[in-house]
Protein backbone atom coordinates (compact mmCIF):
# COMPACT_ATOMS: atom_id res chain seq x y z
CA UNK A 1 0.00 0.00 0.00
CA UNK A 2 1.38 3.68 -0.45
CA UNK A 3 1.19 5.30 2.18
CA UNK A 4 0.96 9.11 1.90
CA UNK A 5 1.35 9.84 5.89
CA UNK A 6 0.51 7.84 9.13
CA UNK A 7 -2.09 9.21 11.69
CA UNK A 8 -2.91 7.15 15.11
CA UNK A 9 -5.71 8.37 16.25
CA UNK A 10 -6.12 7.62 20.34
CA UNK A 11 -9.69 7.79 21.05
CA UNK A 12 -10.76 8.74 24.94
CA UNK A 13 -13.79 9.85 27.17
CA UNK A 14 -11.76 13.29 28.39
CA UNK A 15 -9.94 14.45 25.33
CA UNK A 16 -8.96 17.86 26.53
CA UNK A 17 -7.23 16.00 29.77
CA UNK A 18 -5.43 13.71 27.15
CA UNK A 19 -4.32 16.43 24.92
CA UNK A 20 -2.92 18.28 28.02
CA UNK A 21 -1.21 15.43 28.80
CA UNK A 22 1.05 14.51 25.62
CA UNK A 23 1.21 18.51 24.72
CA UNK A 24 2.03 19.57 28.53
CA UNK A 25 3.79 16.40 30.12
CA UNK A 26 5.03 14.07 27.24
CA UNK A 27 6.08 17.83 25.61
CA UNK A 28 5.17 16.20 21.85
CA UNK A 29 4.92 19.24 19.47
CA UNK A 30 1.23 20.34 18.00
CA UNK A 31 0.40 19.94 14.80
CA UNK A 32 -2.00 22.52 14.15
CA UNK A 33 -2.26 21.50 10.78
CA UNK A 34 -3.86 18.11 11.66
CA UNK A 35 -6.27 20.31 13.94
CA UNK A 36 -5.98 21.05 17.72
CA UNK A 37 -4.92 17.67 19.58
CA UNK A 38 -2.96 16.76 16.77
CA UNK A 39 0.68 16.18 17.69
CA UNK A 40 4.04 15.32 15.81
CA UNK A 41 5.55 11.86 16.29
CA UNK A 42 8.21 11.90 13.33
CA UNK A 43 8.13 13.40 10.15
CA UNK A 44 4.82 12.25 8.22
CA UNK A 45 3.40 11.10 11.29
CA UNK A 46 1.15 12.54 13.60
CA UNK A 47 -0.85 11.18 16.35
CA UNK A 48 -4.45 12.71 17.10
CA UNK A 49 -6.22 13.07 20.54
CA UNK A 50 -10.22 13.41 20.04
CA UNK A 51 -13.44 11.67 21.79
CA UNK A 52 -15.35 8.51 20.57
CA UNK A 53 -18.82 7.82 21.35
CA UNK A 54 -17.63 4.15 22.53
CA UNK A 55 -14.68 5.20 24.22
CA UNK A 56 -15.43 5.07 28.39
CA UNK A 57 -13.02 5.39 31.30
CA UNK A 58 -9.43 3.41 31.66
CA UNK A 59 -8.42 1.57 28.52
CA UNK A 60 -9.27 -2.15 28.95
CA UNK A 61 -6.61 -3.64 27.07
CA UNK A 62 -3.22 -1.18 27.46
CA UNK A 63 -1.04 -4.01 26.22
CA UNK A 64 -2.30 -4.52 22.99
CA UNK A 65 -1.33 -1.22 21.24
CA UNK A 66 2.39 0.56 22.84
CA UNK A 67 3.19 3.65 21.73
CA UNK A 68 6.82 3.17 21.91
CA UNK A 69 9.76 6.85 22.01
CA UNK A 70 12.78 5.91 21.33
CA UNK A 71 14.98 8.05 23.11
CA UNK A 72 18.79 8.28 23.53
CA UNK A 73 18.83 8.84 27.49
CA UNK A 74 15.92 6.92 28.80
CA UNK A 75 17.03 7.90 32.64
CA UNK A 76 17.00 11.32 31.97
CA UNK A 77 13.57 11.54 30.13
CA UNK A 78 11.80 9.18 32.94
CA UNK A 79 13.49 11.41 35.56
CA UNK A 80 11.85 14.23 33.61
CA UNK A 81 8.26 12.55 33.25
CA UNK A 82 8.35 11.02 37.38
CA UNK A 83 8.83 14.91 38.36
CA UNK A 84 5.85 15.52 36.30
CA UNK A 85 3.90 13.08 38.49
CA UNK A 86 3.31 10.46 35.74
CA UNK A 87 3.18 6.85 36.68
CA UNK A 88 5.64 4.23 35.66
CA UNK A 89 5.07 0.43 35.48
CA UNK A 90 8.46 -0.46 34.64
CA UNK A 91 11.74 0.88 35.02
CA UNK A 92 14.82 0.81 32.98
CA UNK A 93 14.00 -2.86 32.12
CA UNK A 94 16.38 -5.02 30.07
CA UNK A 95 15.57 -6.71 27.26
CA UNK A 96 17.69 -9.74 25.84
CA UNK A 97 18.10 -8.13 22.54
CA UNK A 98 19.86 -5.05 24.66
CA UNK A 99 17.45 -2.45 24.62
CA UNK A 100 16.16 -1.05 28.25
CA UNK A 101 12.62 -0.36 28.65
CA UNK A 102 10.45 2.08 30.75
CA UNK A 103 6.91 2.11 30.67
CA UNK A 104 4.14 4.79 31.69
CA UNK A 105 0.70 5.69 31.89
CA UNK A 106 -1.21 8.05 29.82
CA UNK A 107 -4.30 9.81 31.87
CA UNK A 108 -6.38 6.67 30.23
CA UNK A 109 -3.81 4.12 31.34
CA UNK A 110 -2.82 3.74 27.70
CA UNK A 111 0.90 2.37 27.69
CA UNK A 112 3.67 4.30 26.41
CA UNK A 113 7.51 3.29 26.68
CA UNK A 114 10.32 4.84 26.71
CA UNK A 115 13.44 2.83 24.76
CA UNK A 116 16.62 2.95 24.74
CA UNK A 117 18.72 0.87 22.76
CA UNK A 118 22.68 1.35 21.31
CA UNK A 119 23.80 -1.58 19.63
CA UNK B 1 10.66 14.91 24.69
CA UNK B 2 13.20 14.54 22.64
CA UNK B 3 12.78 11.04 20.59
CA UNK B 4 14.62 9.93 17.34
CA UNK B 5 11.59 7.30 16.40
CA UNK B 6 8.66 5.92 17.06
CA UNK B 7 7.07 2.22 16.83
CA UNK B 8 3.79 1.59 17.54
CA UNK B 9 3.78 -1.96 18.79
CA UNK B 10 0.88 -4.04 18.00
CA UNK B 11 0.59 -7.17 20.27
CA UNK B 12 -1.52 -10.64 19.39
CA UNK B 13 -2.28 -14.01 20.44
CA UNK B 14 -1.42 -15.08 17.00
CA UNK B 15 1.71 -12.77 15.63
CA UNK B 16 2.34 -14.89 12.32
CA UNK B 17 -1.10 -14.44 11.22
CA UNK B 18 -1.24 -10.71 11.54
CA UNK B 19 2.49 -10.22 10.36
CA UNK B 20 0.87 -12.00 7.34
CA UNK B 21 -2.18 -9.86 7.16
CA UNK B 22 0.30 -6.88 6.75
CA UNK B 23 2.67 -8.39 5.02
CA UNK B 24 0.61 -9.99 2.16
CA UNK B 25 -2.86 -8.10 1.96
CA UNK B 26 -1.81 -4.33 3.59
CA UNK B 27 1.64 -4.56 1.50
CA UNK B 28 3.72 -3.06 4.00
CA UNK B 29 7.46 -2.50 3.74
CA UNK B 30 9.17 -5.21 6.01
CA UNK B 31 11.49 -3.24 8.60
CA UNK B 32 14.28 -6.77 8.92
CA UNK B 33 16.17 -4.77 11.16
CA UNK B 34 13.83 -3.95 13.58
CA UNK B 35 13.18 -7.78 13.20
CA UNK B 36 10.60 -10.31 12.16
CA UNK B 37 6.90 -8.54 11.92
CA UNK B 38 8.14 -4.90 12.02
CA UNK B 39 7.23 -3.21 9.03
CA UNK B 40 8.02 0.70 8.20
CA UNK B 41 5.23 3.04 7.94
CA UNK B 42 6.77 6.44 7.03
CA UNK B 43 10.70 7.57 7.62
CA UNK B 44 10.99 7.34 11.56
CA UNK B 45 7.90 5.22 12.19
CA UNK B 46 7.71 1.58 12.71
CA UNK B 47 4.87 -1.21 13.24
CA UNK B 48 6.07 -3.92 15.35
CA UNK B 49 3.59 -7.48 15.82
CA UNK B 50 4.51 -9.53 18.57
CA UNK B 51 2.59 -11.41 21.62
CA UNK B 52 1.84 -10.52 24.53
CA UNK B 53 1.04 -13.26 27.45
CA UNK B 54 -2.39 -10.83 28.33
CA UNK B 55 -3.38 -10.49 24.96
CA UNK B 56 -6.14 -13.18 23.73
CA UNK B 57 -8.27 -13.02 20.86
CA UNK B 58 -10.18 -10.19 19.23
CA UNK B 59 -9.22 -6.76 20.63
CA UNK B 60 -11.92 -5.66 23.36
CA UNK B 61 -12.00 -2.30 22.41
CA UNK B 62 -10.83 -1.35 18.63
CA UNK B 63 -12.40 2.06 18.40
CA UNK B 64 -9.53 3.59 21.34
CA UNK B 65 -6.62 3.34 18.70
CA UNK B 66 -7.00 3.65 15.16
CA UNK B 67 -4.11 3.30 13.06
CA UNK B 68 -5.21 5.62 9.72
CA UNK B 69 -3.27 5.63 6.36
CA UNK B 70 -3.44 8.37 3.86
CA UNK B 71 -3.70 7.40 0.71
CA UNK B 72 -3.52 9.56 -2.57
CA UNK B 73 -6.45 7.13 -4.30
CA UNK B 74 -8.74 5.95 -1.39
CA UNK B 75 -11.23 4.36 -3.83
CA UNK B 76 -8.98 2.37 -5.54
CA UNK B 77 -6.88 0.92 -2.09
CA UNK B 78 -10.70 -0.17 -0.62
CA UNK B 79 -11.43 -1.99 -4.26
CA UNK B 80 -7.97 -3.94 -3.58
CA UNK B 81 -8.73 -5.25 -0.39
CA UNK B 82 -11.78 -6.24 -0.71
CA UNK B 83 -10.24 -8.38 -3.24
CA UNK B 84 -8.20 -9.58 -0.79
CA UNK B 85 -11.48 -10.19 0.95
CA UNK B 86 -10.45 -7.38 3.65
CA UNK B 87 -13.73 -6.78 5.49
CA UNK B 88 -14.91 -3.31 5.99
CA UNK B 89 -17.28 -1.62 8.83
CA UNK B 90 -17.31 1.76 6.94
CA UNK B 91 -16.73 2.64 3.13
CA UNK B 92 -16.26 6.18 1.91
CA UNK B 93 -17.18 7.91 4.73
CA UNK B 94 -20.80 5.92 4.79
CA UNK B 95 -22.37 5.19 8.49
CA UNK B 96 -21.00 2.36 10.15
CA UNK B 97 -23.99 -0.68 10.97
CA UNK B 98 -23.06 0.21 14.13
CA UNK B 99 -21.94 2.94 16.43
CA UNK B 100 -17.88 4.02 15.42
CA UNK B 101 -18.81 6.52 12.86
CA UNK B 102 -18.81 9.88 14.52
CA UNK B 103 -20.06 12.06 12.19
CA UNK B 104 -22.01 11.66 8.42
CA UNK B 105 -20.05 11.34 5.24
CA UNK B 106 -17.73 13.29 4.23
CA UNK B 107 -16.16 14.21 7.30
CA UNK B 108 -16.67 18.12 8.30
CA UNK B 109 -13.23 18.64 7.57
CA UNK B 110 -13.41 17.39 4.26
CA UNK B 111 -11.76 13.85 4.13
CA UNK B 112 -13.20 10.16 3.16
CA UNK B 113 -12.75 7.33 5.42
CA UNK B 114 -13.03 3.97 5.32
CA UNK B 115 -12.62 1.76 8.23
CA UNK B 116 -11.43 -2.31 8.30
CA UNK B 117 -10.10 -4.68 10.10
CA UNK B 118 -7.07 -6.68 10.71
CA UNK B 119 -7.11 -10.23 11.70
CA UNK B 120 -7.60 -9.21 14.97
CA UNK B 121 -10.35 -6.70 15.13
CA UNK B 122 -8.12 -4.04 15.45
CA UNK B 123 -9.21 -0.71 13.13
CA UNK B 124 -7.59 0.26 10.28
CA UNK B 125 -8.51 3.49 8.64
CA UNK B 126 -8.09 4.75 4.74
CA UNK B 127 -8.14 8.37 4.65
CA UNK B 128 -8.04 10.33 1.65
CA UNK B 129 -8.24 14.21 1.82
CA UNK B 130 -7.23 16.81 -0.90
CA UNK B 131 -7.84 19.85 0.17
CA UNK B 132 -9.14 22.55 -2.75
Amino acid sequence: MKVGSFMLNLTSDDAERLKAFYRDTVELTPNPAYGEGAFDLTPGAVIAIDGHSDTHGLAKEPQRALINFMVDDLRAEQQRLKAKGVQFIREEGKEEWGGIISTFLDPDGNYCQLIEYKP
Amino acid sequence: MQFNSVLLNITSEDPPRMAEFYTKVLKLKPNPVIGEGAFDLNDGTVLLIDGHSETKGKSKEPHRMLINFSVPDLKSEQSRLKGEGVQFIREEGSRAPRGPCRTPPPEEWGGVISTFLDPDGNYLQLIEFNPS
